[in-house]
């Protein structure tokens, strides 16, 4: 049933939608202009040819990256990583905030000041190394997500998220009904806190999906992700093209691969998650900003 | 309560740190196994060693050259190398107590040196360098009495072994003694002759006339009415700044000086009489930054020279913005419009001031001997082993098929001076499906590889752009320096002084550096001239905040050395 609708009421929609599609273009544009870059000649980007369309079509950064033998097992080995750290790091979170969100837990302050500390203090990279060397995770998929397995601050939020969005009414009246502990937990308090649940996974997904660091230490080039093959893929480039540069000369055609592959990296890195996201976000306007009041 | 607890949570937390400090200084009380005795132990036949590789290489395992090697002394390198990220890798391995038998191809530094030789670390190879053990080395250091002062340590001790490249203008026929470095001169100037044609100018030969000609490129939008460019795209000049191969340097010629990036030290100048200055304090320099900055403020340098890559100056050149520039090759740097660009000379200093006919380059060092490229560490059982495969790097053919590839893949015969002929693009494309770049890229190995200039004269040739390079050098650039003396890449330094650099150069060379840009981009207060008060304070604040008068003694006292032990 259409209202009739005023005149004040049209002219708010006209802004709202124009104050909207500005936004839109500010964050959509980079993304274009990285996708364009990706298929120009890259001293015309530099140059500031490429503004609306590509300029001097070609496709060398994207076969460059796709002929690398390693791509296919770097992006397997992604999924797998982020699969498996998304649900371990999430499962990490609710078994920790969720006995933090308890008033009653037993040495509770102590307990927030020792996660607080980890936030802020930390051993540096060649002490955490010994240590994950001595507990034998070195080379395991394993030292990817046990060192870092709880994320402090997002366990804040979720903690924070259980105290202040679960009512504690329908907790009591389940344990008037006769519902345990456990029961509370996975069938009252996790079926409520999925919008949290879902902002903690794409945080985590994301995280997962970007570190190649954590890998480069400790797995010894072996199942490396996707970003280290394709850092690999632009450190031989450009290895090439300096090399070129020192003696042999030919250094501007090599160069030019090495600024394409940038681009072709960023978008080749960037689309899986682009295409993943929109199955969480609907979740994610919801519970975004639900558990970020503390105290 | 809450206090105390407070205070309990501090005391132990102080403890830790202590005892991870103290820990971290104890491993200078292990065994030390430098007593400069040799170990005659020979059963170790299969070592483990790490290091770094070409990221373009196929791996050492299949690398037919080392294979042979191995083959020749009778034992088997279990290899872990790595192409980027090596030195993290390297200290987490050191600090963690697990390395290899050696390390090849890391690059430590002299102070890493030191101080992994002082714990015990490293060995020490000083008693190894026998005619039985290293007979190729040792002819060598016969003969380059250089080379062993380059490498030995303060201590007498020698913990790598030596490996550097001689590049030179002996490889185009000079004589070995006064052969000069390709790294001599990093930048070579050019400019559209093209638009100076067009214009009716002559190629300019002093800085004003340069001025005159960069002035009329920007006037008539040379980029726009010449190679049809949008309308004002003309960039008169752009360079990097202070960059290796790009910088404007070479422009400061026209007042006796060229401060060229420098791995000993930057602005670090020897005189003729052999001592030291810092040309960044000299009045020639303070004219030379007013004088330029005229220059940017007219807009004939890049507003963007202090920020942009190499990749953006590339892109700028290869659509035919640029007037002026610097690189090794024009065709490289400048793509489809090369034919429009000559070399411009080393230009004199303006007119009507004590720099007129003032032209002179001030020369960089080759590149250096060092000997963090292969060091062998206290884990291995027999040393005597692992030097005699290491010895036959020191072969000039041996060396040259581990630089490029095998004989018989790149190097293809001997021609009537017996000097090896490397391969064709043409060629390896045919037979390997690749050009002969990628070819050695695959085959190239990271380590003590000791390229002697006489190599190139006596066992093979050089690559053809490098012979370019070199003969203009020698014929377009060199006839430009009068004063061919040069702070030696080599000197060593004491580990008083080598923590008197550590703690003083970065801040000097960042300061320096940073005012540099300040005068051409600014000028002096409010623009014009620096004035008395600026350049006192100027000076005054690297001789007080950045060590300025301790770094010229430390660099005196090191060259003083130097040529006491050469004479």
């Amino acid at each position: 049933m259409k209202k009739a609708r005023g005149l004040s009421e049209r002219a708010s929609d006209i802004v709202l939608v124009a104050i909207t599609a500005v936004v839109l273009i500010i964050v959509a544009y980079p993304l274009y202009y990285v996708l364009i870059a990706s298929v120009s000649d890259p001293y015309d980007v530099y140059a500031g040819k490429t503004f609306l369309f590509p300029s001097g079509f070609t496709l060398d950064g994207y076969a460059a990256v796709f002929q690398d033998p390693n791509i296919v097992s770097g992006f397997l080995n992604s999924v797998k990583y982020t699969v498996i750290g998304t649900v371990f790091s999430v499962t990490m979170l609710y078994i920790t905030a969720y006995p933090m969100a308890q008033r009653d837990l037993p040495g509770r302050k102590f307990l927030s000041i020792f996660f607080l500390i980890t936030m802020y203090f930390g051993g540096g990279l060649v002490p955490t190394y010994l240590v994950v060397k001595s507990t034998g995770l070195v080379g395991s998929m394993w030292s990817l997500f046990l060192p870092g397995g709880v994320a402090v601050g997002n366990m804040i939020l979720v903690r924070n998220y259980f105290q202040n969005n679960i009512p504690k009414d329908l907790i009591e009246a389940a344990r008037v009904d006769g519902c345990s502990k456990l029961g509370i937990f996975l069938r009252i308090v996790i079926p409520l806190s999925k919008p949290i649940l879902a902002v903690m996974a794409v945080f985590s997904m994301v995280a997962y999906w970007n570190d190649w660091f954590t890998a480069l230490i400790y797995l010894g080039g072996k199942g490396s992700p996707l970003p280290l093959v394709m850092r690999n893929i632009l450190i031989k480039s450009s290895a090439s093209a300096s090399q070129a540069a020192t003696i042999s000369g030919g250094y501007a055609e090599l160069n030019k691969l090495t600024e394409l592959l940038k681009f072709c990296s960023m978008i080749v890195a960037a689309v899986p998650m682009l295409v993943v996201y929109p199955f969480v976000q609907k979740h994610f306007e919801k519970g975004f900003m639900a558990g970020a009041v503390k105290g | 309560m809450k206090q105390h607890w407070k205070r309990g949570l501090a005391a132990s937390l102080t403890a830790v740190l202590l005892v991870s400090g103290l820990s971290g200084c104890s491993s200078g009380l292990v065994n030390n196994v430098n007593t400069g005795e040799i170990n005659p132990n020979t059963e170790q036949t299969e070592f483990n060693i790490m290091g770094g590789i070409s990221a373009l290489s196929s791996g050492y395992e299949n690398n037919e050259v080392l294979n042979a090697l191995q083959e020749n002394v009778g034992i088997k390198i279990n290899w872990e190398t790595m192409s980027d990220s090596l030195a993290e890798q390297v200290n987490i391995r050191i600090t963690g107590g697990q390395y290899p038998d050696a390390f090849m191809g890391v690059g430590f530094s002299n102070y890493d040196l030191a101080r992994y030789g002082d714990d015990g670390t490293f060995l020490d190879l000083t008693p190894y360098l026998t005619e039985d053990i290293m007979p190729n080395l040792c002819a060598i250091l016969e003969e380059h009495p250089e080379i062993r002062a380059a490498i030995t340590q303060e201590d007498g001790k020698i913990y790598g072994l030596p490996s550097g490249e001689q590049m030179t203008t002996a490889g185009i026929g000079a004589d070995l003694d006064d052969a000069y470095s390709i790294y001599t001169i990093p930048q070579f100037s050019m400019i559209n002759k093209a638009w100076l044609d067009e214009l009716g100018l002559p190629v300019p030969t002093t800085l004003d006339e340069l001025h005159d000609a960069l002035k009329a490129f920007q006037e008539n939008d040379m980029s726009h009415t010449y190679y049809g460019n949008a309308a004002g795209s003309t960039i008169p000049m752009s360079t990097g700044f202070d960059q290796w191969c790009w910088g404007q340097n070479i422009f400061y010629s026209g007042f006796g000086f060229t401060n060229w990036p420098n791995d000993v030290c930057n602005d670090l100048h020897l005189k003729s009489d052999g001592t030291v200055e810092f040309v960044c304090v000299s009045d020639a320099y303070r004219d030379c930054m007013d004088y330029f900055h005229t220059w940017f403020s007219e807009g004939l340098m890049d507003v963007e020279m202090f920020s942009q890559s190499d990749s953006q100056l590339m892109a700028k050149c290869q659509q035919g913005y640029v007037g002026v520039s610097t690189w090794w090759y024009i065709d490289e740097l400048m793509g489809e419009y090369a034919d429009d660009y000559v070399f411009l000379p080393p230009l004199s200093g303006p007119k009507g001031t004590q720099y007129e006919d003032v032209c002179e380059i001030t020369i960089r060092p080759g590149s250096p001997i060092t000997s963090g490229q292969l060091c062998i560490t206290g884990k291995c059982q027999s040393p005597i082993n692992l030097l005699k495969f290491f010895d036959q790097w020191y072969d000039g053919e041996t060396m040259m098929q581990l630089h490029y590839g095998p004989i018989g893949v790149y190097f293809t015969g001997q021609d009537e001076n017996d000097m090896w002929m490397s391969i064709t693009d043409e060629e390896a494309k045919e037979k390997y499906g690749k050009s002969a770049g990628e070819l050695r890229n695959q085959y190239e190995t990271y380590g003590p590889k000791l390229i002697l200039a006489e190599y190139y004269r006596d066992v093979f040739y050089m690559e053809p752009n490098a012979i370019n390079r070199l003969t203009w050098l020698a014929e377009d650039w060199m006839p430009y320096v009068k004063d061919t003396s040069v702070y030696p890449v080599d000197c060593t330094f004491t580990s008083m002084e080598m923590e008197t650099l550590d703690w003083h150069k970065p801040d000097f060379e960042t300061a320096v550096r940073e005012q540099e840009g300040l005068w051409l981009k600014n000028g002096g207060q409010g623009g014009g001239p620096i004035t008395d008060e600026e350049w006192e304070e100027y000076k005054q604040f690297l001789v007080q905040k950045c060590g300025m008068d301790d770094l010229l003694q430390v660099y005196q006292a090191a060259y003083d050395r130097y040529t006491g032990a050469e004479s």
